[in-house]
């Protein structure tokens, strides 16, 4: 693998510590960005090609390298000082995207490609994307507009909210709120430790849809037509609903279990300490 | 103008640098130009911020503020906005109920404690295993806490040792997001000492334990990554 | 002289003394005028370390914080110092509601650096104010906190969980972004 990247047609130019270049790229190599520190700003355009304006390039100098699968920017640093750069991008909108910064913001916006962004502390923002799109900062919110495909969001310290999306969503946290809005997945699987979950779209028949968190309020808006058989738990809260629901029995312990429509979706929603709230759409 | 120089400007405004970097700075600043207009701009923002009076905001909410004062009572006023929709329907969960039917169980004599214990003190909590299904649940959650217990504790012992691998700000974070996960294991141990025999609270223990596992597992790889 | 004249002679810290007197007795007309005279900066506080324009709640929330803990103001600071720092730490309590809207102001620096075509002198402040409300979040914070508010790096660094290195190093972007607006 190493060796393929090797025998690559490598380039390397060395551009001002200030730079604003543009050069002609093929769409389908993947374009990867290393930033120890400094914001990274994507936006897409029709063009095969990518435009970099890049500040505070301290004196190592700036690199692109071109290898058979990848188109690769960064500095080469003389030293670990003054490691930091602050990128905006213009890229071939279909061109999928590896970005990673240790600490600074990191926003795409209008992608039509994959992404696997990065931040170990800054926010990320994601308009777009496509096939699998993933994103983690250890502390930071995540925003995901428009997402396609197969996205995994995950924050350790920060709130995460996704409008938008379809296809499957995997939302990891642990200290955050997280918010789902005009989702139209066939999968949906978030767990949290400690905040609030709100989920609004519609139920796919055969979806699977997990809620769950510890300490935190879970909030359901999906059309009151939905089909799906559902499972709640809470240890220490309510469920409260706006439409009509049959229960078969009467709930045992702290789950409850009933069916909406056809049954024909499963829902989990699961909260140690919280309500949880089923809303018509 | 240097990008070495530039950088240290703002740290010279705001009178950082040491006396040896006060002086160099100081006599490049003097032979360029392009440092001397930075430096000068930058004094301009410094000076701007310094001087703000602000924007006055786009609605006066002095009345308000003065009905909440008791200056004058002015309609509604709303302070708090945690605001939740009207429970059309609400069900409770009956609590005291499984409280009540463990004291029975207790009371009625043949019964026994069981003491979990796991590295790390990962269970600690007593918990009564004569309740309806008590013995599935809490054998269930003795082996989640010996089959998680010792990778965690092995985990947390390499990446929160001083002078490790990770950053300060990476530790800072692994430890808040430990902290709140372990705030969690400890409420639903304490419930489970409580109630036994919920398959809810063994389900949960065992999700919260997972999570510890995999907070810490993709931590390490984040060790692998940039190392 | 009247009262008018009289207050048209002192300073504003001077006013600030004797409003807060007669508010610590309950006279709301005098707190009214405190509010009047310090509504502005913190209102633009609020705006920006919270990324967002609707502030109405905090601002309520703030000079009702004021109110309640005027009688702990011992004049040690000036009372602007003193109001500005209860409002910044109500306004950074508040942060976490209203993350989910942080979208909204997050800009990018090179695009600060864009908005100004000619360096102009500091008379057009809106524009400036604007170029603030462009900034990204922390950038926007961290200058916040350090040129309009006076925090030391160590301070921001404690409140906004970040290390006292990115405090200072994004405070330098912050205003090097920024400086284009001002004519050297």
């Amino acid at each position: 693998m190493l060796l393929n990247i090797l025998t690559g047609a490598l380039m390397a130019t060395a551009l001002p510590q200030s730079t604003d270049t543009t050069f002609a790229v093929d769409p389908d190599l993947r374009l990867e960005l290393r930033n120890s520190s400094g914001y990274i700003v994507v936006r897409t355009w029709d063009r095969n090609e990518i435009r970099v304006r890049a500040d505070n390039i301290y004196r190592g100098g700036f690199v692109i390298e071109q290898t058979s699968s990848a188109v690769r920017l960064g500095v080469r640093s003389w030293d670990d000082d003054y490691d930091d750069v602050d990128y905006l991008l213009t890229v071939p909108a279909s061109m999928a995207l590896d970005l990673r910064s240790s600490d600074g913001d990191i926003t795409v916006d209008g992608t039509r490609g994959e992404v696997n962004v990065r931040a170990s502390d800054g926010d990320i923002i994601i308009r777009g994307g496509s096939g699998r799109v993933t994103a983690y900062t250890s502390d930071g919110s995540i925003i995901a507009e428009g997402v396609g495909g197969r996205i995994r969001l995950e924050s350790s310290d920060g709130d995460i909210t996704v409008e938008g999306a379809s296809g499957d969503i995997e939302i990891e946290a642990t200290d955050g709120t997280i918010e789902l809005w005009e989702i139209e997945a066939t999968s949906v699987r978030v767990n949290n430790v400690d905040g609030d979950i709100t989920f609004d779209g519609v139920l796919a028949s055969s979806g699977s849809y997990s809620l769950v968190t510890h300490d935190g309020d879970i909030t359901m808006h999906i059309p009151e037509e939905s089909g799906a058989r559902v499972r709640l738990a809470m240890y220490d809260g309510d469920f409260s609903s706006n439409f009509t629901i049959t229960f078969p029995s009467w709930p045992r312990g702290r789950r409850m279990e009933f069916t909406l429509g056809d049954g024909s979706a499963e829902l989990v929603a699961e909260t140690f300490d919280g309500d949880i709230m089923m809303r018509r759409r | 103008m240097n990008d070495k120089w530039t950088a240290q400007l703002s740290a010279y405004l705001d009178g950082e640098l040491t006396a040896d970097k006060r002086t160099d700075l100081e006599r490049h600043v003097e032979s360029c130009d392009e440092c001397r207009t930075a430096l000068q701009q930058l004094r301009g923002v410094v000076t701007w911020a310094a001087d703000f009076e602000g924007r006055e905001p786009a609605n006066d909410v002095w009345p308000q503020i003065a009905a909440v004062i008791g200056d004058t009572p002015s309609g509604v006023v709303k302070l708090d906005a945690r605001r939740r929709s009207p429970k059309h329907f609400a069900l409770s969960i009956p609590q005291s109920l499984a409280a009540a039917i463990a004291l029975a169980v207790v009371g009625a004599g043949g019964w026994s404690l069981a003491r979990l214990t796991a590295p790390e003190s990962q269970m600690a909590a007593v918990i009564d295993i004569s309740a309806p299904d008590a013995g599935a649940t809490v054998m269930a959650t003795i082996a989640v806490a010996q089959k998680y217990g010792p990778a965690i504790s092995d985990l947390e012992r390499v990446l929160l040792q001083e002078n490790g691998t990770l950053d300060s700000t990476t530790v800072r974070v692994l430890r808040q997001q430990l902290a709140i996960i372990d705030r969690a294991l400890t409420e639903a141990q304490e419930a489970l000492a409580r109630d036994p025999a919920s398959h809810f609270l063994a389900d949960h223990y065992t999700g919260m334990m997972k999570k510890k596992l995999n907070v810490l597992r993709q931590a390490a790889r984040n060790v692998e990554v940039s190392s | 002289m009247t009262s008018l004249a009289r207050e048209l002679e002192q300073t504003p810290a001077q006013a600030d003394a004797i409003d807060v007197d007669l508010a610590v007795n309950g006279d709301t007309q005098a707190f009214e005028r405190l509010y009047r005279r310090h509504t502005p900066r913190v209102n633009s506080l609020a705006r920006w370390l919270l990324s967002r324009d609707d502030v109405d709640d905090v601002l309520q929330d703030v000079f009702i914080r004021v109110w309640e803990k005027l009688d702990t103001f011992r004049g040690q600071a000036a009372f602007g110092t003193w109001l500005h720092r209860l409002a910044t730490n109500v306004i950074l309590r508040q942060r976490e509601r209203y993350r989910k809207d942080e979208k909204r102001g997050s800009g990018s620096l090179l695009e600060v650096a864009d908005m100004s075509a000619s360096p102009v002198s500091p008379g057009l402040s809106i524009d400036i104010e604007a170029a603030v409300d462009r900034l990204p979040e922390r950038a926007r914070q961290v200058f916040v906190l350090h040129d309009l508010e006076g925090y030391k790096h160590e301070e921001i660094a404690q409140v906004l969980t970040i290390s006292v290195g990115t405090s200072r190093s994004q405070l330098h972007h912050a205003r090097m972004a920024m400086r284009s607006f001002f004519a050297a």
